[in-house]
């Protein structure tokens, strides 16, 4: 085990790509699913948010693969066109707490003692605050859209990765060779850059790919509560919202975003199992 | 074999008997719905309060079910007819009011009425932080007996016997019955058809039949009961299956369903309530009368109407809507019109260019149409209307505070006359709203709503309403955007159920059955 | 002695995020733009009558004056009066209460019914067929939003075939019952993939302690092994991970409460936003906090009490 973490070659290398499947198949659904949001408009004619009074509710048929809403809206075309909003979301979001939440965990493991305690209980006071409180107040305040979700995610979501990166520091900041790197004066901003951080990192970077699922599972809650991008903006939560009230006769309306987001967590999943793999060997 | 004939009608005798013996112990087949004389009403709002001062639409027209004023608005919401009170006198000082009382009106728990109890209820409907404005021309009261009462006006006011309509002007028994006003508003005792059973908060609210209520043979009901159900879904669903009996405000969009389903009748009831776009004259552009009425005739209402209503409303052509007393329907509100809307523009200081911005509700299906439909025709005459939105009470504080530039608003009818909403919308001064925060300031306008406020005589006061009507239009003070009816939707066993102008109903006269 | 000292030690931890809670609620609400007597006084609201409300209301003193009065009000075991109703805060969330609990304890049970079994099937046998079948679930599993769970099961076993009342609370028990089932159903699926992910780790750790492995070579039956010593640990272990997510769980139950119409607390917390009745928002966030940290710290005293490698 000493072994594997005395040699620190970069992290480019680490992730070296021989055959993993779960890893290979997770990168295939995602790149897919990038590529089918970023090519929306390619793909299908229609405006996500063109009414047609006329042709509401239809079944799929040939003109709309999977139909069309309540207001004549194509369902595909919105459906690839909220993928855009949920993804990108989904991934930004997670950037800050990412950051923040390894830079506090690092500190807070390497240097204990009030820092620690201090940050500690923040942190208990951020877990036990109801999400959809901050949330709500967060979109009252700022006005709904991206930017709100995004402040509501990072400002709950940096705890996760502090208490990883935390933990991790603490099993880190006993191995021989950080020893020897304390005992020969090093500075600590080299020791926690060059000797910790790698080897914590890929705790991080694997939360990050279930957090993105996270991210991801809360914008659409917040999208079928009301509190998402404003409407008639195409994203998968409030599509379900809209969606519900004709689950009877329409299910696919309600159902089909659902059923992206699974997938979407599902290759999400597969990258994480497969990073897991690969970086604990 | 006679033994044997006679044993087996033995046996016949004895299983007709037991089986109908057993049959009439065995209760009848639960049915799925209220028992005949229980009326379910649900709604998408919660009672809140049996204060009759802090009273919202979600609890005004529960309360008026134990509550009763001394005046009752008319089913066409114009004018006010005597109820609790017989008649009423205005002497020629056109300051004094003398109030006639029934005498055989009785509180539920038997005590009889009297000018102690009404005075009693005007004086702390007077003082109340919420609507006391309304009775703010009342100087005092007196009660010279036990069923007369009355009332001194410190300026002439005409509006006065619309005032004590209003459920705020409720009579209740004299010093709350003996208990705090807390205690009171707990358990409160009224002159109404029905007396509280239970509330539960954030569920329903039950009434009983008043056994002790003035109009003989009524109500006809042993109950009403109030369920809050936030879904539109579920309220449907409850009155297909009858577990509810009266359904309030399912979505426009569902009427024509409603109409071809047997067993539920669905009615659009005229509403006195009118939807506006404000404008916001500290905005240059839009202190211009020409700007104004461009913007106006530019307002698509039928397609609005269409998207929103599914058809069912009426595009405003006046400040007042028309079930309101002196409502003009010659007010020369202008209509949907692009050729005239460029002219109008050509004729103003900013003909070329214009950027507009317009606050929506977010989350509103009805504003997100309005602002899409409007946004779509001012481009076609070289408007640019940038759409931004705010959570509905967000929305309110920007207004009030005047930041921005347009903006949907509305108002329904408290009481049936037009005053109260005039002096709101166009008296800076009285109404204290800086003219429905829009700064608009008209003098002229501003002496014919205080004229029609001073003067009883209702040809005078016609008068006065329909000149202010015609200025406000003519001047395009808001964008008179529609009137939208109040649509409830019942079980075919329900009659009798009506819905004034100003949403109140009488459950004395619903018939179950 | 020592567990009695750590417990303390927790304890006295506790108190500051509690404090901390209510600091952040206060003053978020209070941020937040819009006015309650707008709400009080409905369109009539001008800025001279909405002065009065305010003062009726206690808002037109300072901010940290009001936050000690609501302190103040905390130290007395009241959590406030609601601006709108006025009804005691801790009235209207007891009114809430019953259905919150068929929500949060149905979700739990149902949830450890499906996870807890499974689990144990894959731990029994790590790598084989069953054990990779089952890691399949979380996978899938955890990328499902709550909201679309709810409303398949609302399509499936309450449209498509009339087993379940789709939405609302009903009014007897047996009604509470039928209809808080596929809310607690919802609610356990969602919180699932995380216990069976949890609970089978868990599992595979304890098969390889030593003493398994000793009990095994003393040829004591498999069965025996995993019934006795396997899934008690595991039932510990599952209070832990409860524990922990409880946090989740509470966030589930607003989702929940929306798509299947229940009455509970959670959206009395949401209404109370929309109305600005900053005393129920208030009450019902320290009320969920006040739930989610000592859930949490009977979790951590629970483990730390069983598990010996916890050092007290």
């Amino acid at each position: 085990m000493s072994s594997r973490l005395r040699n620190r070659p970069g992290l480019i290398k680490r992730l070296n790509f021989s055959a993993n499947v779960a890893l290979y198949s997770g990168i295939a659904i995602i790149s897919t699913l990038a590529l089918l949001a970023i090519a929306a408009p390619l793909i299908s004619h229609y405006d996500p948010t063109g009414q047609d009074l006329e042709n509401t509710l239809l079944s799929p048929n040939i003109h709309h693969l999977l139909g069309t809403d309540q207001l004549g809206r194509d369902v595909m075309t919105r459906l690839l066109y909220g993928a855009r909003i949920d993804l990108a979301i989904g991934v930004i979001a997670v950037f800050l707490p990412f950051v923040i939440g390894t830079t506090l965990g690092l500190i807070s493991g390497w240097r204990g003692g009030w820092f620690d305690a201090i940050l500690m209980r923040i942190v208990d006071t951020t877990i036990a605050f109801p999400f959809y409180v901050l949330a709500i107040a967060l979109v009252f305040v700022v006005g709904a859209g991206p930017k709100a979700i995004i402040l509501a995610i990072s400002l709950v979501g940096w705890v996760a990765y502090c208490r990883i990166i935390r933990a991790a520091v603490l099993v880190a900041k006993e191995l021989d060779y950080v020893h020897a790197a304390k005992l020969s004066g090093l500075p600590t901003r080299r020791i926690l850059r060059r000797h910790v951080l790698p080897n914590v990192i890929s705790q991080a970077i694997i939360f990050s790919m279930s957090d993105i699922v996270l991210s991801i599972l809360a914008i659409v809650s917040l999208g079928y509560l009301g509190l998402g991008v404003p409407i008639p903006t195409a994203e998968w939560g409030s599509m379900i919202q809209e969606g519900q009230a004709y689950i009877l006769q329409q299910w696919w309306i309600p159902t089909i975003p659902g059923v992206m987001v699974v997938i979407t967590g599902f290759g999400l999943s597969l990258v994480g199992d497969g990073l897991v793999k690969r970086l604990n060997k | 074999m006679k033994a044997s004939k006679k044993s087996r009608r033995a046996v016949a005798l004895a299983a007709v008997v037991i089986g109908s013996l057993v049959g009439s112990i065995l209760p009848a087949s639960a049915s799925n719905s209220a028992p005949k004389g229980d009326l379910v009403l649900v709604r998408n709002q919660d009672f809140a309060t049996f204060n009759p001062d802090l009273a919202q639409n979600d609890s005004i027209f529960i309360q008026q079910q134990i509550y009763e004023p001394l005046y009752m608005i008319s089913q066409d919401g114009k004018t006010v007819s005597p109820w609790l009170a017989k008649s009423a006198t205005e002497a020629s000082d056109n300051l004094t009011w003398t109030i006639k009382l029934r005498t055989d009106i009785k509180f539920s728990d038997g005590t009889p009425m009297t000018s102690a109890d009404v005075k009693f209820s005007l004086d702390i409907a007077t003082k109340g932080d919420g609507w006391g404005f309304l009775n703010s021309a009342i100087d005092n009261i007196t009660t010279p007996d036990a069923s007369t009462v009355v009332i001194k006006t410190k300026t002439p006011w005409a509006p006065l016997l619309s005032d004590l309509a209003c459920f705020s002007n409720s009579i209740l028994p004299n010093n709350y019955g003996g208990k705090s006003a807390a205690d009171f508003f707990k358990a409160p005792i009224g002159t109404g058809p029905f007396k509280l059973d239970h509330w539960t908060p954030g569920t329903e609210i039950k009434m009983v039949a008043n056994p002790n209520y003035w109009q003989p043979g009524k109500p006809y009901l042993n109950s009403v009961t109030w369920k809050y159900v936030a879904d539109d879904n579920t309220r449907a669903l409850m009155l297909q299956s009858g577990q509810a009996d009266i359904n309030e405000f399912p979505p426009a969009t569902s009427v024509a369903q409603i109409k071809k389903t047997s067993g539920l009748s669905v009615q659009a009831f005229p509403a006195a309530a009118s939807e506006y776009i404000a404008m916001n004259e500290s905005t240059p552009a839009l202190a211009d009368v020409h700007v104004r009425r461009a913007l106006s005739y530019a307002f698509d209402r039928r397609s609005v109407i269409k998207v929103v209503l599914a058809g069912l409303g009426t595009p405003s052509n006046s400040i007042l809507a028309p079930n309101v007393g002196f409502y003009d329907p010659k007010s020369p509100g202008v209509q949907y019109d692009l050729k005239a809307a460029a002219a109008e523009l050509a004729k103003s200081k900013f003909a070329k260019g214009l950027k507009l911005e317009y606050l929506a509700t977010s989350g509103s299906v009805e504003d997100n149409a309005m602002s899409s439909i409007l946004q779509a025709s001012l481009k076609k005459i070289g408007v640019t209307l940038t759409i931004n939105t705010q959570e509905p009470k967000v929305k309110r504080a920007t207004q009030k505070a005047m930041n921005y530039q347009l903006t949907s608003t509305g108002w329904t009818m408290d009481i049936s006359d037009p005053d109260e909403l005039l002096t709101f919308a166009l008296d800076p001064l009285n109404g204290g709203t800086h003219s429905f925060y829009t700064n608009y300031n008209n003098p002229a306008v501003v002496a014919a709503v205080r004229a029609g406020q001073a003067n009883s005589d209702p040809a005078a006061r016609q008068k006065s309403y329909s000149l202010a009507q015609k200025l406000v239009a003519n001047e395009a003070m808001m964008i008179f955007a529609y009137n939208a009816p109040y649509i409830y939707a019942w079980r075919s066993n329900i009659t009798g159920f009506q819905v004034t102008p100003t949403l109140s109903y009488h459950m004395e006269d619903v018939k179950k059955g | 002695m020592n567990f009695l000292f750590y417990t303390g030690k927790r304890f006295l931890q506790v108190i500051p995020a509690l404090f901390g809670i209510s600091v952040a609620v206060f003053l978020l609400v209070h941020a937040i733009p819009g006015d309650p007597a707008d709400v009080i006084l409905g369109q009539t609201s001008t800025p001279a009558r909405a002065k009065v409300i305010h003062h009726m209301l206690g808002i037109d003193r300072p901010v940290f004056v009001q936050y000690f009065s609501f302190l103040g009000h905390l130290f007395h075991g009241s959590l406030g009066t609601s601006f709108y109703n006025n009804d005691s805060v801790t009235t209207l969330i007891a009114g809430r209460l019953s259905a919150t609990l068929f929500l949060m304890v149905g979700g739990i049970l149902l949830a450890l019914l499906i996870s807890l079994p499974l689990a144990i099937l894959a731990a029994s046998k790590e790598g084989a067929l069953r054990d990779q079948a089952v890691r399949v679930v979380p996978i899938i599993g955890l990328g499902m939003p709550q909201v679309w769970i709810g409303i398949e099961l609302i399509l499936l076993l309450g449209l498509k075939v009339h087993l379940f009342p789709v939405s609302g609370f009903g009014d007897t028990f047996l009604q509470h019952l039928r209809s808080s089932f596929l809310p607690a159903l919802s609610i356990a699926i969602g919180l699932s993939p995380i216990l069976i992910r949890s609970l089978r780790a868990a599992m595979l750790e304890i098969l390889e302690a030593d003493f398994v492995l000793t009990a095994k070579a003393k040829g004591i039956g498999k069965s025996r092994v995993m019934i006795s010593h396997v899934v008690r640990n595991a039932v510990i272990a599952s209070v832990t991970v409860l524990g922990v997510n409880i946090a989740y769980l509470v966030g589930s139950t607003v989702i929940v409460e929306r798509v299947f119409a229940i009455p509970a607390t959670g959206s009395l917390m949401i209404d109370a936003i929309s109305k600005r009745d900053y005393p129920i928002v208030q009450g019902v966030t320290i009320f969920f906090a006040v739930v989610v940290v000592v859930v949490n710290l009977l979790a951590d005293l629970i483990h730390a009490s069983l598990d010996p490698r916890v050092a007290l």
